[in-house]
């Protein structure tokens, strides 16, 4: 009797779908830090309160991914679309998710990190210092 | 099951960092209450109403009035806002300026109260009685329903040290008013007729806002102010209290349990205390 053999493979992940988990992510991110910083207080343009909130966000932003990926290679969004952040270089450490995600805290830095991924290269610049990517188990 | 326990730990964490960020730079409530989405707006009006600068750098504030109707705007067009307070510690303003946040006030569909503090005076107490209601202090000074014009006149001083003024002018009444000489008996009478033209209106204002009778108004308005406790037996203000009574007015009026407060007002960035301090430092 033919035996069969299956395996895991891991598969580069289409723009789409990352772009798809980022906005899952962006939600639970409004809800869970900005709604309470924002809304419940709005403050002016331009005040130092208002610099201070901005500050705060981004921080509070970039704790939730490279925590979580640090912790469970995995944010909410990814989870939804069942993709997984890991090391090209050994175990994946908390400098590479903080250097991966630096530039989540601007949607303009953002924009221009990604523009490797329009071309189909898999990874981000800042993937790439990171020595880190997104990838997709795929049972063959 | 540790993936879930990760994500509810960071969510959990990054929720009670925001709340207590909220608490030490914008003094919210750090409660679960805040994320009420029922809100008040508490409107200050604090010092002189004008149209003009809504602060000084180290001199009094005033109380710009085109401000304020852009704040009692802006929550009246914010479904989540469910009442407007108008927190009042003003001697009052000019007539123009009170009367403009007073209709504002008026054309409002929402429950509003106006709330004395120290002290609603004047123009100050003209804007309270647009509101619905009235909540002041029982030692509050508010009242003192008249109108005042006053400039200085230099004429005596003048002639001591020897200086004439000489007037070319083309109508009779073109200089009235000037501080360089004194106003002749007709000049007096003219200025006193639009004085009490405008208290008639200011009268007719506070009459109609209030539902009193003019004539009882008129028999009020002499220009004394009032404190609180007699302001309250002769239907100048409604309830004995402070802000917290009239949020607890407002919830009972808009048939809400909770709801957080959100204060507009002017916030000095740094620029505009560099600007201020510039300007005032011209050659």
């Amino acid at each position: 009797m033919k035996k069969l053999k299956r395996k895991i493979v891991f598969k580069y992940v289409p723009f789409s779908r990352r772009i798809f988990a980022y906005i899952i992510d962006s939600i639970v991110i409004s809800f869970v830090v900005i709604y309470p910083l924002v809304n419940l207080n709005p403050p002016e343009s331009f005040t130092v309160e208002a610099m201070l909130i901005g500050f705060l966000v981004a921080v509070l932003t970039l704790v939730y991914w490279s925590v979580l990926e640090f912790m469970i290679h995995q944010t909410i969004g990814k989870m939804f679309l069942g993709l997984y952040v890991r090391s090209t270089s050994g175990k994946l450490k908390l400098s590479q998710t903080i250097i991966r995600n630096l530039t989540k805290i601007s949607t303009l830095t953002l924009a221009l990190d990604c523009l490797p991924l329009l071309k189909k290269k898999h990874q981000r610049y800042f993937e790439r210092l990171s020595a880190t990517e997104v990838v997709e188990p795929k049972i063959e | 099951m540790r993936k879930v326990l990760v994500i509810i730990l960071v969510l959990v964490f990054l929720w009670l960092v925001s709340l207590a960020a909220v608490k030490l730079i914008g003094g919210e409530k750090f409660s679960i209450r805040s994320l009420s989405l029922n809100k008040i707006a508490i409107v200050p009006i604090e010092g002189t109403i004008t149209f003009g600068d809504d602060t000084g750098l180290i001199s009094t504030r005033n109380a710009n009035a085109r401000t304020i109707v852009s704040f009692i705007e802006k929550a009246e067009s914010d479904s989540n806002i469910k009442g407007i307070i108008l927190e009042i510690n003003s001697p009052g303003g000019t007539v123009v300026a009170s009367e403009e946040i007073a209709k504002a006030v008026k054309k409002t569909k929402k429950p509003t109260i106006a709330v004395i503090k120290e002290i609603g005076t004047s123009g100050a107490y003209w804007v309270a009685s647009a509101a619905d209601s009235i909540v002041a202090d029982p030692m509050s000074i508010t009242g003192s329903i008249g109108v005042t014009s006053s400039y200085l006149e230099f004429s005596g001083l003048m002639e001591k040290y020897g200086v004439g003024y000489e007037e070319i002018k083309t109508g009779e009444f073109k200089d009235t008013g000037s501080p360089y000489r004194k106003l002749n008996s007709k000049e007096k009478s003219v200025l006193q007729n639009k004085i009490n033209l405008v208290h008639d209106f200011f009268v007719d204002e506070i009459a109609k806002n209030r539902n009193l009778k003019k004539e009882d108004v008129e028999k009020l308005a002499n220009g004394m102010f009032y404190l609180g406790l007699e302001a309250k037996e002769n239907g100048l203000v409604d309830v004995f209290g402070n802000t917290e009574t009239a949020v607890e007015l407002i919830k009972e009026t808009a048939k809400i349990k909770e709801a957080s407060l959100v204060r507009y007002e002017v916030k000095r960035t740094l620029l505009d205390i560099v600007e201020r301090f510039s300007a005032s430092k011209n050659f």
